[in-house]
């Protein structure tokens, strides 16, 4: 060290003070264990990069799950309510993907508050109680697979006739639905739509269907964008006359926000979903607690990829709250937090 | 039976049916179908394959033959649609009545009178042409217990002769 140049070593020799609140060590799995799934995961908070930020989520979701079992009196009621009102969100993809299960798990056991989704993710749902959805490829042919009169959505498939058996089963329900209109005078809400499938699918493998039993209401502001609402534009020439006011669940949504005395959101994906719920805590001035998984990226000034302090800008995420983004496929990540999170808490 | 006195008679048909069912997928462009319970000349037709949207279907845009207006459908290309009987009968024009009923012979030589000037420009067109003395052949049609005039044309063998 004699000879090296002063300038050199005050550069690179920066005496380095430490930052407190940053003082824990990077550690990843010790195999001398075995193979501790549990642990194993346990060991992901200190890995660093994503590893950490899975982490970071289960702690987050669990500390949701914790105020939720509180109770708290309510001063308008006078009755006891759960103390946080979680919010899940998802997109379509993910109904279709294995990732249906871990979300039917939580809605059958009444461990969310309410779902956010899009038209795939209510239809892909009910498809699958009539006909399989089956493992692809990312890389075959769109050509190919038209002539087949096949549908790929990532590495997986769904086959036309699936969409034959889903126009069959639903326009009767959608003829009852616009007589029940006319009778009646109630307008459908994209919400009460969903509640009817979910009762008609009578399903027990149905996300829909726990969701209709537990009362656990679904929003869907853009339900027509998807096979069903091309089932109801083909409906509407036979049989016109059907409503969705979309206004009228804004207002139920608007509402369970507002009067939630703590609220956790987790969305799945990015889009109108992670919009729609973040929007819907702006009204009671931020969410308390917030995950987001996704791989949305935020140079491209979109709302799917921007970070949650993005959200806090907007105050649709509390200035005090420590939300937490995990940058990766749910499908990779939500069954194993789920297992650290849910899951536990309902087996203890 | 006293009563048979009352009866009316009417003019009767063979009571055979109006239409006939036709496969969705076999119907062509300018051929006729029942859109919305009114007898249409189809101008239009697309078929969407089998997809998202469920089994392929076919939509038509068709012309009510009687009024013009516009009238569309969409039907599962498996499914039947009523196709209905359409008859063109021309007819020549022997006068037009003050209450504006016209009094057509047929080929066979047999009057009718129980057909009224058409709406609109036809009827004014009608009316111009026979005032100024023309032979005036009317081409009525008739499909699902309607007749009407649809067309006029002035009947020039007919004035070659005069």
């Amino acid at each position: 060290m004699d000879n090296v140049p002063k300038i050199a070593t005050e550069a690179v020799l920066v005496h380095s003070s430490s930052l407190p609140e940053y003082d824990e060590k990077v550690k990843g799995y010790d195999w001398s264990k075995g193979v501790d799934y549990s642990a194993l995961l346990d060991s992901y908070k200190n890995s660093g990069f994503q590893a950490t930020n899975f982490g970071l989520a289960i702690e987050e979701i669990n500390k949701m799950i914790q105020a939720r079992n509180e109770k708290i009196k309510d001063e308008v009621s006078g009755e006891d309510v759960q103390g946080c009102t979680i919010f899940l969100g998802y997109t379509s993809n993910l109904i279709s993907s294995g990732l249906r299960e871990t979300l039917r798990f939580l809605v059958q056991h009444k461990l969310v508050d309410c779902i956010v989704t899009t038209a795939g993710g209510v239809e892909e749902d009910f498809i699958k109680c009539l006909a399989p959805t089956l493992i692809g490829d990312f890389s075959l042919k769109g050509t190919y697979l038209r002539e087949k009169g096949i549908n790929r959505i990532g590495n997986l498939l769904v086959p036309n006739d699936n969409y034959c058996k889903f126009e069959d089963w639903i326009v009767p329900i959608l003829d009852e639905m616009v007589e029940i209109q006319k009778s009646s005078g109630e307008v459908w809400t994209p919400s009460k739509v969903i509640a009817k499938l979910g009762e008609r699918i009578n399903n027990e493998e149905s996300v829909y269907y726990w969701a209709w039993k537990n009362k656990i209401p679904v929003f869907s502001p853009a339900l027509t964008d998807g096979s069903l609402g091309d089932m109801m534009f083909f409906h509407s020439y036979k049989n016109p006359g059907l409503v969705v006011d979309i206004l009228g669940d804004l207002r139920e949504l608007n509402t369970l926000a507002m009067r939630a005395k703590k609220s956790g959101m987790i969305i799945l994906g990015g889009g109108l979903i992670k919009h729609h719920i973040c929007n819907a805590n702006l009204m009671r001035n931020g969410a308390d607690y917030a995950v987001f998984i996704n791989t949305g990226q935020e140079f491209d000034g979109s709302d799917s990829g921007a970070r949650p302090d993005e959200a806090v800008s907007w105050g649709k995420i509390k200035k005090e709250a420590h939300p937490v983004k995990l940058y990766a496929d749910a499908t990779l990540m939500f069954p194993l937090i789920v297992a650290k999170t849910f899951a536990s808490s309902l087996l203890n | 039976m006293g009563d048979i006195d009352d009866t009316q008679f009417e003019a009767a048909d063979s009571g055979a049916s109006a239409t006939y069912p036709m496969q969705c997928s076999a119907l062509r462009k300018n051929g006729f179908v029942m859109l919305k319970g009114r007898p249409c000349k189809i101008v239009e037709m697309s078929t969407s394959k089998t997809g998202k949207h469920g089994h392929a279907k076919v939509h038509m845009v068709g012309l009510d033959i009687f009024t013009g207006k516009k009238c569309e459908d969409i039907c599962p290309s498996t499914h039947n649609m009523d196709v209905p009987f359409v008859k063109r009968e021309d007819y020549q024009l022997m006068d037009i009545s003050d209450d504006g009923f016209l009094s057509l012979m047929g080929d066979s030589g047999d009057l009718r009178e129980d057909l009224k000037i058409p709406d609109g420009d036809l009827g004014g067109q009608l009316k111009t042409e026979y005032d100024n003395g023309r032979e005036i052949l009317c081409t009525v049609l008739k499909s699902c217990g309607e007749e009407c005039v649809i067309a006029i044309k002035n009947n020039t063998a007919l004035e070659k002769n005069n």
